[in-house]
Parts: structure tokens; sequence; C-alpha cells
């Protein structure tokens, strides 16, 4: 998979593509508009993260311009908090999906997936773990090839924690990523947090499945086989 | 108490005591003025006599029209007539009338005349004439002075005829003094209305002709000014702080994420990269709030459509379900209907996403979450777990014991609903904490 991340600010563009080189992605940076736009016209990307504020340009443009010469590949939006209505037009110029700064690369992650799950739809509907089959579409989970029943909320957090295995996620990226800004991070919304994965632990335990979800000390939670 | 009623009170006091003591010694003053004239003329017959008599050694007969008005009584040697004094002798020496008892005083007396017909005041002096024929005689004068009772009725209409041209000068001096205060009622009115948001610091009063209100015009405009320019400075300064604050965060929340995957074995740089974490988020709420806020302020969100607020509570409280199930919060509708306004869509949502996350977040654990919806309000009340503080909750930075919370999600709501014509306001009882949203904006309000 390669993606291209359109972005200027240094220190955030160092931690988002050594972060998506450790999942194992090809990864392009361009750091201004021109050089987004030279290597958009030479090569071919799954996906593009690009922020909108850029130094000679805005990042619209080029979301524009490629839609405009039908380059097919996933497109997220990376915005200032500030900037709702530019990342809603980003999205009906073409965007696949926006995520606001400051955001947590697990994140990130979880909606590069997503894009470009959505985007090769025939080919990447399952996807398989060890016993843990999910059906993206339907938002179904088997162990074993039998189905288990999620809640909304466990399911979506087993697909955060499986799409970020091998990492360390802590809890307030996973309150982010639950329920957005709504929520806050109260002492509730950890507890929730705390109530969902025991529930879904005990799911998928019930079902056969291994003890995938660990317990990190002060941080959180990590999905892995070890 | 007004201006110009407290200059009509005082006017009139002092007007009062003016015209009291001004009567006062009008009176004193005017029987003085009588009393010397008529004594004057007393003393002017008394010579005459006096003169008349040395000349001739006669008593003189009086002319009745030239006296008419006055009293001349002889007495025959009313005392003494036997004293051996001859006529040089008395009028040359003041201790032979002396030795006679006889004063030189004035005197008012009451005698009838039958030209008034009523008793009236006469000024009466007494003296004694020498004449060789009849001996030592005393002479009574009398000469009709001001009354008493006409003095003051003089001095009484007097001083009500001032009184009323004081009065009516006053009418018209209020008169002129509330067209004069005009520019002042001007300038109060329009920093009342004033409001530092808007560009319009210029009072925009037109020149008064009175110096000192075209000083405090200019005086207050000026400040208005600095107000305004400190306020567009420190909003801007938020603003850029806020903005400029999320790329340092953004950055650092990401190499925080990727220490925590390389320290996961350390307990002790886990502990501590737990809290630089929690912090990183806190700040990262905080200034999403703070900018939220001033974006909010500025009319940012100007686009309004036509929204149903509780379409919006039945997606947030099905969203939320599980989180509410978990809290075993009851939701109890008493009263529900449609709640359209005109607003953006996003006000829309933070509005009712920092309401309920409110009444769910300080709620207690099986409390109970209660919406009444009617035409011109809603209402939301939740029960509570901490002490609420007593303080203005609409204020920044009031926070519960809630150490996570940033203390603006009233902040938002409340300037969400000023900039879309609602209003909102809190009631706290022993149970249950009540937010209201109504559609009526009042101008007197305790709140907000």
């Amino acid at each position: 998979m390669n993606i291209l991340v359109v972005e200027d600010e240094i220190q955030i563009a160092e931690s988002v593509v050594e972060f998506l080189k450790q999942q194992k992605y090809v990864v392009e940076l361009a750091q201004n508009f021109t050089m987004a736009k030279e290597k958009i016209k030479l090569y071919k990307y799954d996906c593009m993260i690009v922020d909108i504020m850029l130094p000679d340009g805005s990042g619209l443009d080029l979301i524009r311009m490629a839609r405009n010469e039908g380059v097919n590949m996933g497109i997220i939006v990376v915005s200032a908090h500030g900037e709702t209505e530019q990342r809603i037009y980003g999205l009906e110029i073409g965007a696949d999906d926006y995520i606001a700064k400051p955001f947590s690369l697990a994140e990130l992650n979880a909606r590069i997936n997503a894009v470009i799950r959505r985007r090769n739809f025939s080919n990447s509907d399952e996807f398989i773990f060890n016993e843990i089959k999910i059906i993206l579409s339907a938002r179904r989970v088997y162990i074993n090839n039998n189905e288990i029943i999620l809640t909304r909320k466990e399911y979506d957090m087993l697909l955060y924690l499986i799409t970020n295995r091998n990492r360390v996620l802590s809890k307030e990226s996973i309150v982010e990523h639950l329920w957005g800004d709504s929520m806050g991070l109260s002492a509730d919304s950890f507890d929730f947090i705390y109530t969902h994965i025991r529930n879904l632990r005990a799911k998928l335990e019930a079902a056969g499945s291994r003890e995938y979800i660990k317990t990190v000390y002060a941080i959180g939670y990590k999905f892995s086989e070890e | 108490m007004k201006l110009a009623t407290k200059f009509r009170r005082y006017f009139l006091t002092v007007t009062l005591g003016v015209l009291a003591i001004g009567g006062i010694s009008q009176f004193v003053i005017y029987r003085y003025t009588m009393h010397r004239t008529t004594d004057d003329m007393l003393m002017e017959y008394k010579y005459d006599i006096e003169d008349y008599v040395r000349k001739t050694d006669r008593l003189p007969t009086f002319n009745a029209i030239e006296l008419e008005h006055s009293y001349l009584i002889a007495y025959n040697n009313p005392k003494r007539s036997n004293m051996a004094i001859n006529h040089k002798k008395f009028y040359e020496n003041d201790d032979i009338r002396k030795k006679l008892n006889i004063s030189n005083n004035i005197y008012d007396s009451l005698i009838y005349s039958e030209y008034e017909l009523e008793q009236v005041v006469y000024r009466v002096t007494n003296f004694p004439i020498y004449t060789t024929q009849d001996g030592l005689s005393m002479v009574t004068l009398a000469l009709p002075t001001l009354e008493q009772k006409q003095l003051v009725f003089a001095v009484f209409f007097s001083s009500l005829g001032l009184f009323i041209a004081f009065i009516s000068s006053m009418v018209y001096g209020v008169k002129a003094l509330s067209k004069m205060m005009r520019p002042f009622y001007q300038i109060l009115d329009k920093i009342r209305k004033y409001d530092i948001r808007t560009n319009n610091s210029h009072l925009a009063i037109p020149r008064s002709n009175i110096d000192e209100f075209d000083e405090l015009s200019h005086g207050l405009s000026t400040m208005l000014k600095r107000m305004h320019v400190d306020y567009i400075s420190l909003k801007e300064f938020t603003e850029n702080t806020s903005h400029e604050l999320q790329t340092p965060i953004a950055a650092a929340i990401m190499k925080i994420e990727q220490l925590q995957q390389i320290c996961a074995d350390n307990e002790q740089a886990m502990h501590n990269i737990s809290s630089i974490l929690n912090s990183m988020y806190r700040m990262s709420r905080f200034n999403k709030s703070l900018m939220l806020i001033t974006r909010i302020s500025n009319n940012h969100f100007y686009e309004r459509e036509s929204i149903n607020l509780t379409y919006l509570i039945d997606s947030y409280i099905e969203d939320h379900k599980e989180m509410i199930q978990i809290k075993d919060i009851h939701i109890i509708w008493n009263s529900k209907r449609d709640f359209l306004v005109q607003m953006h869509h996003l006000l829309s949502d933070f509005l009712i996403n920092n309401i309920l996350s409110n009444a769910i977040k300080y709620n207690k654990k099986s409390g109970r979450l209660i919406l009444n919806f009617y035409d011109s309000y809603f209402e939301i009340s939740n029960t509570y777990s901490n002490k609420i503080p007593d303080e203005d909750l609409f204020k920044r930075y009031v926070r519960s014991e809630n150490k996570q919370a940033t203390g603006l999600g009233l902040q938002i709501v409340k300037e969400i609903c000023n900039q879309n014509d609602l209003e909102s306001s809190i009631t706290i009882t022993d149970e249950l904490f009540t937010m209201k949203i109504s559609k009526e904006k009042r101008n007197n309000t305790t709140t907000v």
C-alpha cells in the first residue's frame, strides 16, 4: 500500500511517516502543495493524507485536482479543529474522510484502514485474524465461524483494537474513537471503556477465542497474540 | 433620585426658607422705616409747636384741616402746676425736663379713628410746654401709622408674589435642565446598549452645546475605543494561541503514542507517559472548546436552517445508550414534542452534545434524566452526584469536582444560545440540576 502524506508541520509529518512505516505502508512525504501536486501526477497512491493548510496552497485544491483527473485513491483530510466547514467541503469535493488535529496515530490508522477497505470493496470485505473473522460491510463477527453478537460500541472497539494490533492504545484515544468529542474525558468515560472491554473479552472468550486483549498498566489496552 | 427631582426639592426648601427669613426681615424693616417717617413728622410738629410757643408765649391754635389725622391734646398743668419756672428756663435747661419726668419716648397707641371708624395705630409723643398765661401744659401729639395687620398682609402678599415667581422660574428651570440634560441621557443610553463585540465603539452622539457633556462623550468614546481594541486583541490572542497550540499538541500526542509503544515494559515510564498523555488530551480538549467559543462569538456559524432538537436528542440518547445503560440512568420524557429552532447544524449538535453529555457525566449511578419539552421552551434535568459549586455556572472555568472536565461546556451552551435568540438558564435544587432553554429572549434575567 502506498500512502502520500501531505503535511508541512515537520514534527507531525515525521511522526505520521514513522508510524505508517511501522504499519508496513510505503510512505512518501510532501511538505508543500507544489511537491504534492507533482507526486500525485507522477505516482500512484492508494491513499493520501492531506492537511488543508499548506504554505503554498490549499489541500482542498489538491483533492479537487486529483478527483478531476480521475485519480482513484482514498483521501483523508486533516484539518485544524476550527475548520469544520472546510472539512465538510472537503468531503463534498471527493475526500473519503476527515480527521481533526490533534489526532492519535491509532485513530489515523483506523481511518486509513476504513478508507482503503471502502475503496477496494470487493476483495477486502472480510478481515481475518486467527480464529476471529469480521465481515466489515455487515458488521458481523465470527469466532471459529460461530457468530457472536456484539453491541455497536463493542464492535467499534474490537475493530479499533484489531486494526491497531500490537500497539498500546491509550484509554483517551479509545474514548475519542468511540465517542468523539461529545463525552469528554471524564472518569465515567474510562469506566465505560472498562465495562465495554470486560464485556467484549467475555463474549470473545465464551466463543472460544484466545485472550488477545491485554491490559497495559496505567495506559490502556493492547490487542496482541503474545 | 432624579437630578431634576432633587433640584426641585432643594430649590423649594431653599426658596421657602429664604422667603420666610425675607418676610420677617421685610416686616421688621418696613415697620422701622414707617415708624421712623411718622416719628420724624411728630418731631417736626413738636419743634414747630415749641418754636411757636417760645416766640409768642401762647399756645397755638391748630388748623383742623392741617392736622386731620393727628391729635393735639393740651392739658392744663397736669403736674406741678405751681412749679416756679420761667419760660426761658424751661426751654434751656434739660434738667428741669428731667425733673418733670418727661421722656422723649414715642410709642404706639390704639386710638379710635373717626375716619376709619375703628381703632387704629397711632404713634404718640408727649411733651410739656410752658406759657406765662397757662403755665405748664402737656402736649400729646399723635399721628396714624401703618397698621401691623396691613403690614403683615403687605409682607405676606409680596412674599407670595415672589414665591409664585420663583416657582414658575423653577418649572422653567427644570424644563430647561431636562433639555440640557438630554445629551447626558443619550450618552447613558448608548453606554447601556454598548456591546464590546461590535465595532461601533464611537458613541455617535451629536455635539451638544454643553462643553461638559461633549467632553464626557469624547472621554467615553476614547475609553470604549480602547476597550474595544483591547477586547479585539485579547480575542485575537486567544484565537491565535489556541490555533497555534494545535500543532504542538498534535505533535506531542503522536510522539507520546510512539513512546508508549517503546516503553510498554517499564511500569514507571508508562505511569509517567499516562499522566503526560492525559494532560495533553485535556489541553487539546480545552483548546478545542476555547476555539469553538471564539468562533461562535465571532458569529462564524451564521447560516441557519430549521433543526428539530428533539430529534437530535433522540439520536444522542440512541448513540449513547450503552453508556446510559452502564450508568443505569433512567430517561424520563414527561412531555415530548418537536422543538424547532433556526440554527447552524453544527451548533445544534454542539448544543445538544454539551447539555446531554453533562447530564450523563454528572449524573449519579441509577440517576434520572428528565426531559420536558413544550412549545416555547424545554428543560433537561438530571440528578447529580457531586456538589455543584455555587458560583455562576455559566462563567468560564467553573468546574465541578470532576477534574477531567474543562468547565467550558456551559459556556459553549450559553454562547450558542446567545447567538441564536435563545435563553438559557440553570436551576439547582437539592436533587435536580435543570437546564432550561427557551425561545423568548427576555431582557431581564438573573442568569444569562
